[in-house]
């Protein structure tokens, strides 16, 4: 397993985020994580990027603990923007190419021209879609072992979302990355899915391989969701 | 955030201003029961050394700023998921802090190695220099250039603890930031501040007033250099225990 997660838990002031969450993903694989607002999505990508620490429980990526050295080996794609508004944004990738190994500046630039992104304009002047996108050039333009995206379509125009995570999955991805995704927005990205868990009230309700899920649901993981969500 | 960042600047502008008050009315009384005597020569002085101690305050306000600006635009995301240990990304601003704090007492010594003509030139004092103008000179130069050293640790110290509480916490953050920025306050001005008076208005006095009782003065240096020392571990001490608390708590 790439990533292993047993029993994690994290409280916060007058609430369980997380409460026993496990699961496995193997190397290579794309797992979605699926749920409404308040299922704990975010507090558990933010625990595998080792920003925020469990109250309970043990994560591992690649069989270590995670902490700043699976930092090395994980993109971390947040649900907000964290890129300096005043940095521009070539500076901002010369900037993070330092720090991540096998940095590769000319797909960064062929990313940033794939998904219409000038490199010499402030980030803060980018629109929200723009600044979802310059996530990913982040995501794909290093060989991390795991890529990890929280709610990575947010804020691109619905058009533009299928090709944009088709092509990227397809042509930008370094060999096996093993990629977990959240996503509300479970239709555009339901072909890529290999496993799904589905998470309401900081718990796992249902997970599995997604082909195996819709065959004994009989329906799509849109439909399973919808039926989870009530 | 944003209020929380703008309560500890409050904070830090009235521990500013606190410590000015004790530091620099008292001596300000002396200057101008001196200036009586020796003119507006001591009064600029007492003006210059007023600037330099309130620029102080930048540094830690610079600290607080740059962690409280990381939260508030979501790039403490970025920042943590930096292959890094979190404290790796404390030290880096603090030293860049101290970096600035340096070039700052290199501006002052500049300053300072032309204040004293400046002084002599426009306000000159109506008595001659004592017989010990060398052991003065040593004693303004000491004073000028390293004491603040011990005073801008001792600030920033304290920044970086209260930096590190309200990061290490979910709950309560305000009042336990506060506490903590008020106990250590506290210390700083009730232990240590009062001896610092005691100790200038000794120099004061006596290194103005009477040059002749050399070996008193001497006593006064070696007192005041340990006082600095104090400081400046005191102020070391409080900077590695804020780099602890990001190391072993802090989150997003």
């Amino acid at each position: 397993m790439l990533v292993q997660v047993n029993d994690i838990r994290k409280k916060y002031p007058g609430i369980w985020a997380l409460n026993g969450v496990s699961f496995g993903v193997e190397k290579g694989k794309v797992l979605g994580v699926l749920g409404e607002n308040g299922a704990g999505k975010s507090t558990l990508f933010r625990i595998l990027a080792s920003i925020t620490r469990p109250t309970n429980g043990t994560a591992t990526v690649m069989g270590k603990p995670v902490g700043y050295e699976t930092r090395k080996v994980t993109a971390f794609l947040p649900e907000v923007n964290p890129f300096y508004g005043w940095m521009r944004v070539m500076e901002q990738l010369e900037f993070l190419a330092e720090f991540y190994p096998g940095w590769d500046m000319d797909k960064s630039r062929e990313l940033m021209s794939f998904l219409s992104i000038e490199d010499n304009v402030k980030i803060g002047t980018l629109s929200k879609g723009q600044q979802a996108k310059l996530k990913i050039v982040f995501a794909f333009s290093w060989p991390a072992e795991l890529v990890l995206m929280d709610e990575p379509l947010g804020g691109i125009d619905p058009p533009a979302r299928n090709r944009i995570i088709n092509t990227l999955f397809g042509e930008f991805r370094f060999g096996e990355q093993t990629i977990i995704m959240s996503t509300h927005m479970v239709s555009e990205v339901e072909e890529l899915l290999e496993d799904v868990i589905y998470m309401k009230k900081g718990k796992i309700v249902l997970s599995g391989s997604a082909d195996k899920l819709r065959e004994e649901k009989g329906t799509s993981l849109v439909g399973i969701f919808e039926e989870i969500a009530g | 955030m944003k209020k929380l960042y703008k309560f500890f600047l409050v904070l830090l502008a009235i521990q500013a201003g606190y410590i000015i008050y004790l530091i620099d009315t008292q001596f300000f009384h002396i200057i101008f029961t001196e200036s009586t005597i020796y003119g507006r020569n001591s009064l600029v002085f007492g003006i210059t050394r007023l600037i330099r101690y309130t620029s102080l305050f930048i540094f830690p306000f610079l600290f607080l700023y740059s962690w409280f600006s990381e939260e508030t635009a979501r790039t403490n995301y970025q920042l943590y998921s930096l292959p890094r240990r979190n404290s790796v990304h404390v030290k880096s601003k603090m030293a860049a802090v101290l970096t600035l704090g340096v070039i700052w007492l290199i501006g002052w010594m500049i300053f300072a190695s032309f204040e004293g003509v400046i002084r002599s030139t426009y306000f000159p004092y109506r008595y001659s220099s004592g017989p010990i103008p060398l052991m003065q000179h040593l004693y303004n130069i000491y004073n000028r250039y390293f004491q603040n050293v011990g005073n801008l640790f001792v600030l920033m110290g304290i920044a970086s603890i209260v930096t590190g509480c309200v990061q290490a916490l979910k709950r309560y953050r305000l009042v336990a930031g506060t506490v903590v920025f008020i106990a250590l306050n506290a210390v700083y001005i009730f232990v240590i501040t009062p001896f610092l008076i005691r100790t200038y208005e000794a120099v004061i006095i006596y290194a103005i007033r009477d040059f002749a009782q050399s070996h008193f003065l001497l006593s006064i240096y070696l007192i005041s250099a340990m006082h600095d020392a104090v400081l400046l571990l005191s102020g070391i001490a409080c900077i590695y225990l804020g780099f602890y608390l990001f190391e072993r708590f802090s989150e997003v």
